[in-house]
């Protein structure tokens, strides 16, 4: 009686043990999932660039700027930024260093900044070497993207 | 007797559903750990592909640029003002205008970057020991000529 009554014990046990597996499994399994899934990824990179493709889109023609559309309202419209949360700023320039226009699109504040390494906001810095007419011109061209609460 | 070979095969089966559990965390474990960089390296990837992906963009752009722009030249005692792709063009035929050819291409890239790689036809420029993302496009000729560039554009 008292050896039925311990193996009924020892195999109610044994089942609870199997159960406590198998909820172990399973809350691992919603937790492995849901870190995939709930991860937020920093895609303010990529956005700089697509925002930088844009300027040049809509500014140059193989390779040739040109200075109408190279304008802080063209830019704005083709980019199509909100004005607080980005910036785009653009510096053409002959050889010489002579500026022959600049554009400032969005919120100028993100540009200083930009010199602090591995803080917020992303920012993508490029240069062009660009046409003007016959001429030869370099365009340097800063893309700035705040979004911090969208990012983090 | 019997008592005692049943205890002993309840503290066998114990043993292994033991074991068994420890198996089983340490998979679960390994499952979180990879999981865990998994995540971690995607916005990684998404950095490094932005960089590749905005050297390429100026890279093209400033292809496109390079091979349209004039230059003068005197071809047979006569100064001529012709693209610098009919120069690759014409240095590919004629290697005489191999030094010119690079000499122009060094006036152009250099005020604007500092490490490109450049391939053209015969001439190859490697300026600087970065390993930027390449684009390559062939100029229409008799025999297509192979043009390579890519520029460093991480600051």
């Amino acid at each position: 009686m008292h050896n039925k009554k311990a193996v009924l014990g020892g195999e109610t046990l044994i089942w609870f043990y199997r159960f406590f597996l198998i909820v172990l499994i399973v809350v691992a399994y919603v937790m492995i999932v849901l870190n995939y899934y709930t991860q937020q990824y920093d895609t303010r990179p990529a956005e700089a660039v697509l925002l930088a493709s844009r300027v040049i889109d809509c500014s140059t023609n193989d390779g040739v700027i040109n200075l109408e559309n190279f304008s802080d309202n063209n830019i704005m419209r083709y980019t199509n930024i909100s004005g607080t949360e980005e910036y785009i700023f653009g510096n053409l320039s002959y050889f010489n260093g002579t500026i022959i226009k600049k554009i400032s699109v969005g919120e100028p504040d993100i540009k200083p900044i930009c010199d602090i390494k591995g803080k917020a906001p992303s920012c993508l810095e490029q240069d062009y070497y660009l046409l003007l007419g016959k001429e030869k011109v370099k365009l340097e061209l800063l893309v700035g993207i705040l979004k911090i609460k969208e990012s983090l | 007797m019997m008592g005692m070979k049943g205890k002993k095969a309840q503290g066998g089966a114990g043993m292994t559903l033991a074991v068994a559990s420890v198996v089983i965390v340490f998979i679960l474990l390994i499952y979180m750990i990879f999981s865990s960089l998994i995540t971690a390296g995607i916005s990684l990837k998404v950095k490094k592909t932005s960089i590749e992906l905005s050297e390429k963009n100026q890279a093209k752009t400033s292809l496109e640029a390079y091979l349209n722009t004039p230059v003068s030249i005197t071809i047979n005692n006569e100064s001529k003002e012709i693209l610098m792709s009919d120069l690759i063009r014409l240095a590919y035929s004629d290697r005489a205008y191999q030094k010119e050819l690079q000499e122009k291409t060094h006036q152009i890239l250099d005020p604007v970057y500092k490490e490109y790689i450049l391939h053209a036809g015969i001439m190859e420029i490697v300026s600087g020991v970065g390993r930027p993302q390449l684009i390559e496009l062939y100029l229409p000729s008799e025999e297509p000529i192979k043009v390579i560039f890519g520029i460093v554009g991480e600051k």
